[in-house]
């Protein structure tokens, strides 16, 4: 332990976190070298947003050490971490909007003469840290005007200007062009080479296997290994993020998808209203819907289900034409929403799980026009608890102490409840353990065998790629492809996705999707 | 449930506190009527704000709106004057007894008609008809007004009073209210305005207004509606023991279903623990109404005299009738005769009879919960009951060693007939109450923390009860108004699903709408129900005062009603609340303004004090909340660690 060189610049031991419910990280252990790359890579639920956000000092681990230059440090908050050089660049942008890219670059220790603000000093200084980036941009830009991608370049600059050794990126990737990904890689190896070590978090296994020097794995908030230089493949990181081979984890079975049930046609959504969009669903079918981050797929979900009015464009259910003036209308026309944000749309967090499995089906089983029928309410619930296996001490549990797989169920819960026709799914396994998420692959494979008709959005190319029987493919709000089942692969809806035109695949590159269908079993 | 057992536990403090320091002056009928009616004023606001509250809004505009009633509905209800008949000419007049003599026949005047003349100096004046009837071809007329001023020869111009009609006038009243709580709820879902602003601009429109349709002019009825409207908050129509044993009885039937029931499901939640605890109580209210609501039968109580240091209260003052010594616990004292207070010996010994002899009032609904359990074949139950049987029949010997001393009102008479059945059904009652509540008591309590804290609570509530003249104190209409839009608001909240509806679009707005809720209607019907419940106490605080200052009148009470609603458990961020929680509330904040009054604290500390209360039951509300989130992760942590081991 005598050379330095042979500390690693960051070690974490044993880090333990808890939340209520779950149990985040369970003794976490990571390491990082000078200028190294590290990908930190696992499912969502699996702990890197957990496990970074305590070494940036936003929370604070129950147990477990860090240390720096095999010095034992503690992070209590923000302001130490950034003290010994952590900086976290996080998935949702952390500029103000309305100050100018200087101002944030400085924001909380803004040089002052004569106790005011030193603008010109800011300026100059900032233009500095924006070149190390290779941002060109005035420093007395507003902040809003700048793309995504070149906000997250001064995200880069403002952690660079606090002499951060350690940058951390959530994500940094995910909802950035093409173009702007590689512009970010460019500026990443730059830095490595400057010496700055980085923690790079990321789903996306190309980006990871093009950029990681070592990779680290996590899977339900534990070490899944470590992967170093020629390890890096896809294979060997899928299986570890998943822990089991996962031609079992899809399983879908070949059943007749039957006549047209919902149709849309050229419709206008208020986000998008020059790029009318126009796609059918099938009985029995799974359809899934791939695109970026803010391609304007849950746009289309809001508007199918009533949430917003469109502004153009018709939909048809079983070949009728229907105005949707509100969500109760779609759920009494037999569709069902499963939200994006479970948190913010999904449930009522501090209502007990019965209350949250009755909002929907109050209305429809009323007594007298008003009255609750509380001996239904429970009767649902208890029906739902156990057919979807949704793991609490009681019906009357607060959905708050549920881990996310849990409370997702109870989501599902409440549309399964009123028998919809259509389910509308918006990312439905997102930041849900991997054991939940097969729990609904298996029950939208159930839904379909039955009849119910899936629209189904993630952002998850593998779970796409493996549990539809047909793909449509958004970007920047236009529909950009659609592929049948025999044409999935994670290259194609990419391509398709970040708006290229499909090319050839690569030969070399089998992509996912040379697992990920799985043949139809006859049982 | 908890919240609401705290502030009912910080008013029970509170009255014991006050009940002490002002020297039993706190439980004197006067000032408890007093209690209950402003508590009722206040409380009917406080349903509404909670209402709103719960949404996530506020509404400032309750005070404003109370003063712009209490200007209309004086101003819709003000008496006019038509002339009828042909003049009339002045006999004689009688000064002493306020009489005029006149020469014709005019006995179709009323009380409020008037009478208009010319004095000597040629001003046109008036008095005001009492009361009239006919003398042969004259007709005598009771007056009031200036007498003097008139003579014989006066010519008097007669005319008839009168005023909208009062339905009609509630009824437009009421709209106004009903249709400015439409306009806020549209403002705030529909142009979405932020709450506090929309009901601001209220506060401030509607005070001008009403002071701009005044004319800034005190505002009253007159005693034209002493005998139609004015009851309506200045009636007293029941004593508080009939009401404590009519609450009690519902309460406790509610109750008993709703145990009942929990029963029959297969995940008991803690909640019955409580339900436990509250019929318990309930109970408690039955025995001591039941126990003495009939001694208002007696007539309307006065004040006879108060001697050395005991204050003697008697029913009308009729001879055998009863005095009773206020401040130990009701003792007989004797009995009137000639209009004298003639002292019983005293019956110091009988306390224990007493006691025992008020069990004998919890028949009913005891004798159907032993069908119950018995029907449920609970064998250790059965054999408690039957300890209890014993013992009933030491009851049983108390209740009739008081019956024959005399001293006591035991209860009405068909009371003591079914006594026998009565007793026995009630100890098997209490046999499963008490086995029950040994083992649930603690979790309703919530810990062994404050399980002393509810001990005491109880034991003071009955100490509190015990020293209120409830058979002389009377309950005011409001307070019968509040009971029975509190009871519609419960049912409201808990049992319908647009309740449910409220609670969830508080919590989260976004998540109700994306399950079919149309959140818009349920808001601003919240905002209808508040301006609403503001409208009927507008009209019930004009009545009882009678005398509305354009300016002043409602000021500050939104303020009230919120401080109400957030000492009652509605949290301002929206989601949460109880009704129950918000009266008990509004009578914690009456409490402490009674109290300012009673032990002569300086008055300008009003605010002050009710502002560091408030503050501290909040805060405690929160550190309570914090210290438990933090037990129950520390316990799921352990129970985590223990299964890995």
């Amino acid at each position: 332990m005598s050379q330095l060189d042979h500390v690693p610049l960051l070690e974490v031991r044993d880090l333990t976190k808890r939340f209520p419910g779950v149990l985040a990280l369970d003794q976490v252990n990571l390491q990082l070298g000078r200028g190294e790359v590290l990908a930190v890579i696992g499912e969502n639920g699996a702990g890197k947003s957990t496990l970074m956000k305590i070494l940036a000092g936003v929370q604070i681990a129950d147990s477990g050490q860090m240390r720096i230059d095999g010095r034992e440090v503690q992070v209590a908050n923000v302001q130490q971490a950034l003290e010994l050089g952590i900086s976290l660049i996080h998935q949702e942008l952390n500029l103000s909007d309305n100050l100018d890219v200087g101002a944030n670059i400085f924001l909380g220790r803004e040089p002052l003469r004569f106790g005011l603000i030193d603008k010109p000093l800011i300026h100059e200084e900032s233009l500095r840290f924006l070149e190390m980036v290779g941002l060109d941009v005035p420093p007395a830009t507003i902040a809003s005007e700048l793309s995504i991608g070149r906000q997250q370049l001064v995200e880069i600059a403002k952690a660079l200007s606090v002499n951060s050794r350690i940058l951390i990126m959530d994500e940094p990737t995910s909802s950035l062009s093409q173009a702007e990904a590689d512009r970010l890689f460019d500026v990443i190896r730059d830095l490595k080479s400057q010496g700055v070590s980085i923690i790079y978090i990321s789903h996306r296994l190309s980006e990871v296997r093009e950029l990681a020097d070592r990779v680290t794995v996590l899977r339900d908030g534990q070490n899944a290994g470590d992967l170093v230089g020629d390890e890096i493949t896809h294979d060997s990181m899928v299986n570890r993020m998943v822990g089991r081979d996962i031609s079992q984890f899809y399983q879908r079975t070949s059943h007749p998808v039957g006549d047209v049930v919902l149709e849309v046609k050229g419709l206008m959504t208020p986000a998008f209203p020059q790029h009318p969009v126009s796609f059918h669903l099938r009985r029995g079918e799974i359809l899934g819907c791939a695109g970026l981050v803010g391609s304007g797929r849950t746009e289309i979900l809001r508007v199918l289900f009533g949430i917003d009015r469109p502004l153009g464009g018709s939909i048809y259910l079983d070949g009728e034409w229907k105005q949707f003036e509100n969500s109760r209308d779609a759920i009494e026309a037999g569709l069902a929403l499963v939200p994006e944000d479970r948190k913010s749309h999904g449930l009522v967090i501090e209502m007990p799980i019965r209350h949250n499995i009755s909002l929907a089906s109050l209305y429809r089983n009323r007594r007298a026009g008003l009255f609750r029928n509380g001996d239904q309410e429970r009767q649902d619930t208890r029906e739902m608890i156990q057919k979807l296996q949704i793991k609490t001490p009681g019906e009357d549990q607060v959905a708050q102490y549920l881990s996310g797989g849990n409370q997702q169920k109870v989501v599902l819960g409440k549309w399964l409840s009123l028998g919809p026709r259509v389910i509308l799914l918006d990312e439905p396994t997102r930041g849900i353990d991997v054991g939940a998420k097969q729990e609904i692959y298996l029950l939208m494979e159930k839904l379909a065998q039955q009849g119910v008709s899936i629209l189904f959005v993630s952002s998850e190319l593998e779970e796409i790629i493996g549990m539809s029987d047909r793909v449509i493919v958004m970007h920047e709000g236009r529909l950009s492809g659609e592929l049948d089942r025999g044409q999935l692969d994670e290259q194609s809806i990419m391509q398709m996705a970040t708006g290229n035109p499909l090319t050839a695949r690569n030969p070399g590159d089998p992509g996912l999707g040379a697992f990920e269908w799985v043949e139809p079993r006859e049982d | 449930m908890n919240k609401i057992m705290g502030i009912l536990l910080l008013l029970v403090y509170a009255c014991i506190a006050t009940a002490i320091l002002s020297d039993g002056r706190f439980l004197m009928p006067d000032n408890i009527q007093n209690l209950f009616r402003r508590t009722a004023l206040f409380g009917i606001i406080g349903i509404g704000a909670a209402l709103v509250i719960i949404t996530g809004g506020i509404d400032l505009s309750i005070g404003s709106l109370i003063g712009l009633v209490g200007c209309l509905l004086p101003m819709l209800l003000a008496p006019g004057y038509v002339d009828e008949g042909s003049p009339v000419t002045i006999v004689s007049v009688n000064t002493e007894q306020s009489l005029v003599t006149v020469s014709d026949r005019a006995g179709w005047l009323e009380n409020f008609d008037r009478l208009s003349y010319t004095n000597a100096q040629g001003d046109d004046r008036t008095l005001t008809v009492k009361s009239s009837s006919l003398a042969g071809d004259q007709t005598r007329i009771v007056v009031s007004g200036n007498i003097r001023a008139v003579e014989p020869g006066t010519v008097l111009q007669p005319a008839r009073m009168s005023h909208m009609n009062i339905g009609l006038a509630i009824t437009l009243v009421m709209l106004v209210s009903l249709g400015l709580g439409l306009l806020h709820g549209v403002l705030v879902t529909k142009v979405k305005l932020q709450p506090f602003v929309v009901t601001l601009c209220g506060l401030l429109f509607y005070r001008g207004l009403a002071r701009w349709i005044s004319g800034d002019q005190t505002k009253g009825f007159g005693a034209i509606y002493s005998d139609s409207l004015s009851p309506l908050a200045t009636g007293k129509p029941v004593s508080l023991a009939l009401m404590m044993m009519l609450v009690g009885l519902v309460l406790a039937g509610w109750l008993v279903l709703r145990i009942s029931r929990q029963r029959r499901q297969p995940i008991v939640s803690a909640v019955s623990g409580q339900s436990w605890f509250f019929l318990a109580m309930a109970f408690v209210l039955m025995l001591v109404g039941g126990s003495r609501f009939l001694t208002v039968d007696d007539g309307p109580v006065i004040r006879m005299a108060s001697t050395a240091n005991v204050q003697v209260y008697v029913t009308a003052g009729q001879d055998g009738s009863h005095a009773i010594d206020l401040t130990h616990d009701q003792m007989k004292l004797g009995k009137v005769i000639d209009g004298e207070l003639v002292r019983d010996p005293g019956p110091s010994g009988l306390m224990p009879q007493i006691f025992l002899s008020y069990l004998g009032y919890l028949a009913i609904p005891a004798f159907l919960w032993s069908l119950l359990v018995i029907g449920r074949k609970r064998p250790g139950r059965v054999v408690l009951s039957a300890g209890f049987i014993m013992l009933g029949g030491l009851v049983l010997v108390g209740f009739v060693m008081v019956k024959q001393s005399g001293y006591l009102w035991a209860g009405p008479v068909w009371t003591s007939r079914m006594n026998i059945v009565a007793i026995l059904a009630s100890l098997a009652l209490f046999a499963t109450a008490i086995s029950t509540f040994a083992r649930q008591g603690m979790k309703a309590a919530g810990s062994a923390a404050t399980f002393p804290l509810v001990v005491t609570g109880v034991l003071g509530c009955g100490w509190l009860l015990g020293r209120i003249p409830v058979g002389q104190t009377l309950i005011p209409a409001p307070m019968i108004i509040l009971l029975v839009l509190a009871a519609l608001a419960i049912i409201f909240l808990n049992q319908t699903i647009y309740g449910r509806y409220l609670l969830a679009l508080g919590r989260n707005e976004d998540a109700a709408r994306y399950s079919g809720i149309r959140t818009d209607r349920m808001v601003i019907l919240a905002y209808v129900i508040c301006s609403g419940a503001a409208g009927v106490a507008g009209i019930l605080f004009a009545l009882d005062i009678n005398s509305v200052q354009p300016s002043g009148h409602g000021n500050f009470y939104e303020l009230y009603a919120i401080a109400a609603a957030v000492l009652g458990g509605c949290s301002l961020r929206g989601g949460e609340g109880s009704i129950l929680g918000v009266i008990i509330g509004a009578a914690v904040i009456q409490v402490l303004y009674n109290s300012i009054i009673l032990l002569s604290i300086p008055s300008q500390l009003e605010f002050a004090i009710i502002g560091l209360v408030i503050l501290a039951g909040v805060m405690t509300d929160e550190l309570v909340k914090r210290y438990r989130d933090r037990r129950r992760a520390m316990e799921e942590a352990a129970a985590a660690i223990a299964r890995q081991e």
